[in-house]
């Protein structure tokens, strides 16, 4: 849709602090008195701790306290197990045993230093592999295979053995990615200080979701979650990362707080960001799939497994996100699917944009991919042969339906395909490569659909709160974070457009958990898909109290009269008073309430258990990309030339903004599908800063031909479907897909390194 | 942490009156190596370091008849940028090019590239090509002067002295004669990033397509940085051919398996060695078909 | 509450103003300007190079900041973020286009890559593509994906021409 400001390119509303340095990040928030921590990791990996010496670091000039596990006022074990100081065991690199605090930095770094851990290793499961043996330790005692609890989601659909029986050519492959950083260019930071207002504790920094942290740092100090208040900072950057170690540090700064009284501030190293903060999983996925002659999948098996790592609190989650999405967007009748994820003594999964989606997006589009060559068929027809279209039911039995949700896939390859001038370059390029010795060029295509919003995963509520001051302006709170997305942007638009006012109007206040409601976290693109619904409801309810206010000011029917414009007007559009003249007359003499709450929540989705069929998520999104490559066969080393993309989204509320989203998550999926890789040996971590974890600059980006394509979400608000995530699945299949083209050669694991092309298998140190 | 003692200079004699002394002074200009092993711990306790950026003597890009001289403290910035160098020795433009990003090339030095001698430092493969000679300078103002070969004494080790400045390093200019070159650094992304290896080749062929001239020198190939001299001496006096290009290259993989032994890296280092070396050469020289 | 008293008094100016510190020899230019100066603008993100999110002009040339040791920075000429405003807070041309182009997202990459613009709108009014790309090489951006900051880069290059 289009409206005076839904569909429209608004600047941010962010913009001015930002480019002027004046905006406040966790690093630049100071407080009066504040001490400098400093963590003390697991000296090894994975240890027995004897003893813990903390006398040394005390007796340094300028420290105030050294915390352990013994000084936990509360629970020492949060959400996810994930111990606040690690007592007895330290379970991977990451894990933290003791934290200084100090006047200063340096001091709080010697400090950390004379910390005396003495320890006895142990053996450890390093990998993923390693974890799927029989019969090998347990990372937790009392859970002995390993197996992280309600990680484990049966899919089954149709007859997958009686599909494979009426195959022709039944093929299977197995694939492989490992861990990837969020890489966020702002490394953690907060702040913990004793409550100025009231008993309890405030924390400060760059946070993905308050309300985690909220009860987090409150069971470990034991106190009640109305005693925690957490702040927002500006954010640069998150990406789903700035979770589980925010919430592990502000725990601690809260235990020296209280030992200090004073507030203490963390600020991570890029290196220790790396150690401890949470990664994208690792999976091992084995696919089978049975085809006929005429190139129809008749049968899909999928076995999926995920590396935890040494704490979990979101592969149950992301691991059913991936069982749904595991068979990609085809119609296939006979599904079985099976997903797992595994407990190591290493570094752990979290969330990070995409969540389970490239890992298994990168598996299905290079299996249907293998297929078509199997068959002989090229890969765009393969694909439309077998692509879902309207009147089908996907993987987990959902109906696609005009209107409800829209199977655009068909005419989105066949477009594309056409843009990027698919066919000819397929056969062009083959020619090409005949003749040149070193250089050769591939294209390749890919295909994704994704479910928006969290869906099955749990329930999805927003929350949001508009205050209109007597002046006419308007507080706009929303229980989501803005990390750099362009929410708040976004949010404003929606409650500009539901109010019909200026958007200058609306301050978009930071969030606070003592202001706004727990609206869960701000994950899985639903900042604006639910989020901004929970805006609507907001303005929309703050609308007919204004209104009622404009029929006793007037006279005139409420049903009558709207606001738009930044003014009351009657229907026609007669302007019958400003917007300040019509909130003056609501606060007096009405009195009427000019604030209101938003929520939004859909409820849960009706899902079997057993076999995952039902209402997995309200909506789908779809892509299509289309990948030229050039591949140097010399050294191995692929340059990404152009990639042609169509995304399906619903309304775009601000099309920059998709866009900034949508190019940014595709930066992120080439680095991944290139060079994003974290080395390591025996569980310590080999790449740990941007000299060894390489992510894309600005040289490495292709030309990007973008293409939005538009559908009604009757769910979201103005139509509008959550973005922030598509992007980031596409592009390494279709980087792999295009590189068989172009040399001939199938790569099964991420990332396509210089020695995975060259020589077909990567190197360790 | 290490640092004891901060001292600014300007001229070169001040500096060598730093280095006689018998506490150790470290040379620091650039800092891009430096302030990393200060970071790291590694720099050692009680060190004094001598700041020798604002020396304006070292930072001169001069051409001396026939020769180059660049002074140790010239920015690799102020390298890639100077059409002398453009002109006398495009390998070294390149190399200077490749260097870290914009903000790293405004700091780092090319004198700081060969003291650290580290086994990715993007211009000594292309300073070997050139037959360069450094110059030193000891705290008694006595010159030395030696191949920047004899000077690359192992990984990371340099015959620089306790007492000893580099001065310069300079080259025969390349520039107007039938000189050709080729510089191609191998990184793991676009740009910004660490060389896995580098390749600098120098050629001259007469009318006839005799090869009269070839150098040929890989970074992070070879454990000391060096020359392929056995790998030079099969094409030189020579018609090239594919066949010889692909001899050469593959004494080059030869001399490397003999110096390093077979490493973790080799199974991709090897074969990534012959064939870039191929390609280059068949691109630099003109062959017969 | 230093445990070292080896301080030694450098001095530089910083966006036009002169300024004097007493520092330890490690510190680093960018501790002077986000510990003593306060001028928090400059980030920190990685502290070996690799950013760009500490970038800054010295004596006109982009520089890492976490890689300059205070005392070579000892009579410089410095210019960070917070200097490329106008005198009453007027954004810079560069600063609006980063704005109307969408360039700017979590923020936090945004003040060392107009530092970066600035340096190379200076040398070269009128890039093209490919020095765009290169001139912003050392400046990571984790959000953008970078097409909307050459976009704002293009932006600024012509509104300033114009404006000449
Ligand atoms: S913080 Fe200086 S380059 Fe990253
Ligand atoms: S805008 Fe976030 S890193 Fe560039």
């Amino acid at each position: 849709m289009q409206g005076t400001y839904v569909g429209k390119n608004c600047l941010r509303v962010d913009g001015y602090e930002k480019v002027t340095g004046k905006a406040v990040f966790s690093a630049d928030f100071r407080m009066e008195r504040q001490l400098y921590a400093k963590s003390v990791y697991a000296p090894k990996p994975h240890i027995r701790i004897t003893a813990v010496n903390i006398e040394k670091a005390l007796r340094i000039p300028g420290v105030a306290a050294v915390a352990t596990s013994k000084n936990v006022p509360g629970a020492n074990e949060m959400f996810g197990r994930f111990p606040a100081f690690a007592d007895q065991e330290a379970k991977y690199t990451g894990d933290v045993i003791a934290v200084a605090a100090a006047e200063t930095r340096e001091a709080a770094e010697a400090a950390a230093r004379a910390v005396e851990v003495e320890y006895e290793e142990l053996e450890g499961l390093w990998s993923l592999d390693a974890a799927m043996q029989e019969g090998v330790s347990a990372v937790h005692p009392d859970v002995p295979d390993n197996e992280i609890e309600y990680t484990y989601f049966p899919l089954r659909k149709g007859d997958a053995e009686a599909g494979f029986l009426q195959s022709d050519t039944v093929m299977e492959r197995s694939y492989f990615v490992g861990w990837q950083e969020q890489a966020y260019i702002e490394p953690e930071s907060v702040v913990v200080s004793p409550a100025s207002f009231h008993h309890g504790y405030d924390v400060y920094g760059c946070i993905q979701n308050p309300y985690t942290i909220r009860q987090n740092v409150a069971s470990v100090m034991g106190l009640h979650q109305s005693e925690i208040r957490v702040v927002l900072t500006a954010v640069g950057g998150s990406f789903g990362g700035k979770d589980e170690s925010v919430m592990n540090m502000a725990a601690r700064c809260a235990v020296l707080a209280k030992m200090t009284g004073r507030p203490v501030r963390m600020d991570l190293t890029r290196e220790e960001s790396f150690r401890e903060s949470s990664k994208r999983h690792p999976f091992r996925m084995n696919y089978r799939m049975g085809l006929a002659q005429d190139g129809t999948i008749k049968a899909l098996q999928t076995k999926l497994t995920c590396q935890g790592g040494a704490y979990n609190n979101k592969a149950q989650f992301s691991n059913w996100r991936a069982v749904v999405h595991t068979a990609g967007p085809y119609r296939i009748e006979n599904i079985t699917a099976d997903v797992h994820a595994k407990y190591t003594n290493t570094i752990y999964g979290g969330a990070y944009r995409g969540f389970s989606g490239p890992q298994v997006v990168f598996a299905s589009e290079t299996m249907v991919d293998e297929a078509a060559a199997e068959l002989g068929m090229n890969p765009k027809d393969f694909r439309l042969h077998n692509v879902l279209r309207e009147g089908d039911t996907i993987a987990c039995g959902q109906l696609l339906k005009e209107g409800i949700i829209a199977a655009p896939l068909q005419k989105m390859i066949q477009e594309l395909c056409g843009m990027a001038d698919f066919d000819a370059k397929w056969n062009s390029f083959k020619e090409h490569n005949a003749q040149s010795k070193y250089l050769k060029k591939g294209i390749g295509l890919a295909v994704t659909y994704r479910g928006a919003g969290l869906g099955g995963e749990g329930v999805d509520c927003s929350s949001a709160m508009i205050t209109i001051c007597r002046d006419g302006s308007v507080q706009l709170f929303s229980g989501h974070t803005e990390m750099g997305q362009g929410m708040r942007t976004v949010h404003s638009q929606i409650a500009a457009e539901a109010l019909g006012i200026d958007i200058k109007r609306i301050a978009f206040k930071h969030s606070d958990t003592s202001v706004t409601l727990d609206a869960g976290p701000t994950v899985a693109s639903r900042g604006t898909q639910s989020g901004g619904r929970a805006v609507l409801h907001a303005a929309l309810k703050l609308k007919d109290e204004l209104l009622r206010g404009g029929e006793k000011k007037t006279g005139i029917p409420k049903e009558q009269l709207d606001v738009a414009g930044d003014s009351l007007v009657k229907q026609g559009g007669e302007v019958l008073c400003s917007f300040d003249d019509l909130v003056g007359y609501c606060v007096f003499p009405l009195g009427l309430n000019l604030s209101a709450q938003g929520w939004y929540s859909p409820g849960l989705s009706h899902i079997d258990p057993e076999t995952q069929q039902g209402d997995c998520y309200q909506t789908y999104t779809n892509g299509v990309i289309i990948t030229e490559i050039t591949v140097d066969e010399s050294t191995g080393k692929i340059t990404v030339e152009k990639i042609t993309i169509g995304y399906e989204l619903g309304t775009a509320v601000n099309p920059d903004i998709a866009y900034g989203q949508l190019v940014g998550a595709l930066a992120q999926g080439l680095g991944y599908a290139l060079f994003e890789e974290l080395e390591e040996r025996n569980g310590e971590l080999l790449s740990a800063n941007f000299d060894e974890y390489l992510i894309p600059t600005t040289l490495d980006m292709p030309e990007v031909d973008f293409h939005l394509y538009g559908s009604e979400n009757p769910e979201g608000p103005y139509g509008a479907k959550g973005i922030g995530e598509l992007g980031i699945e596409l592009i390494a299949p279709s980087i792999g897909n295009a590189l068989y083209h172009a040399v001939g050669r199938r790569l099964r694991e991420l990332p396509f390194n210089l020695e995975r092309v060259k020589i077909g298998k990567a190197l360790t140190r | 942490m290490g640092i004891e003692k901060y001292i600014q200079v300007t001229s070169i004699s001040e500096v060598l009156s730093c280095l006689g002394g018998t506490s150790p002074a470290r040379i620091i200009c650039g800092g891009t190596d430096m302030v990393i092993s200060l970071r790291e711990g590694s720099l050692g306790e009680h060190i004094t370091l001598v700041d020798i950026s604002r020396v304006k003597e070292l930072q001169q890009i001069t051409q001396d008849g026939q020769d180059i001289e660049i002074g140790a403290a010239a920015v690799m910035a102020d390298i890639a940028e100077s059409s002398c160098i453009a002109e006398s020795s495009l390998i070294l433009h390149h190399a200077a090019r490749s260097v870290g990003s914009p903000q790293i090339r405004s700091r780092g030095t090319i004198g700081g590239n060969i003291v650290t001698s580290a086994q990715c430092a993007d211009t000594i493969p292309a300073l070997l090509a050139l037959d360069a000679q450094i110059t030193l300078m000891n705290s008694e103002q006595s010159v030395r002067t030696l191949p920047i070969s004899q000077f690359l004494t192992g990984p990371k080790q340099t015959d620089i002295r306790n007492d000893e400045l580099l001065i310069s390093v300079r080259f025969p200019s390349l520039a107007g004669g039938v000189y050709r070159g080729s510089y191609y650094k191998l990184i793991r992304r676009a740009a910004v990033a660490k060389s896995r290896m580098s390749f600098a080749l120098i050629s001259a062929q007469d009318r006839q397509g005799i090869v009269e001239d070839i150098r040929i020198s890989i970074g992070s190939a070879l454990s000391t940085h060096g020359r392929f001299k056995e790998a030079e001496k099969m094409l030189i006096g020579k018609k090239a051919s594919l066949d010889a290009v692909e001899k050469t290259a593959e004494c080059c993989v030869s001399q490397v398996v003999e110096q390093t032994g077979i490493r973790w890296s080799s199974a991709y280092k090897l074969p990534v060695i012959k064939d870039v070396l191929c390609r280059e050469l068949e691109t630099l020289l003109e062959m017969e078909d | 509450m230093e445990h070292k008293e080896n301080k030694t008094a450098v001095s530089m100016t910083v966006n036009g103003k002169h300024i004097q510190a007493e520092v330890l020899p490690e510190t680093r230019l960018l501790d002077v300007l986000r510990e003593e100066l306060h001028l928090l603008g400059t980030k920190e993100g990685c502290s070996i190079g690799e950013c760009g999110a500490c970038t800054v002009l010295m004596n006109g040339r982009t520089v890492n900041a976490c890689m300059v040791l205070a005392g070579s920075a000892d009579g410089a000429e410095i210019m960070t973020i917070e200097g490329v405003c106008g005198p009453e807070g007027e954004l810079h041309p560069i600063q609006q286009a980063f704005i109307d182009a969408g360039a700017v997202h979590c923020g936090f990459c945004t003040p060392g890559m107009i530092i970066s613009t600035l340096s190379l709108l200076m040398k070269n009014p009128q890039p093209k593509d490919d020095q765009i790309q290169e001139a912003l090489s050392g400046n990571l951006c984790r959000c953008t994906g970078y097409h909307q900051i050459f976009k704002a880069v293009r932006l600024a290059s012509e509104r300033m021409h114009r404006k000449e």
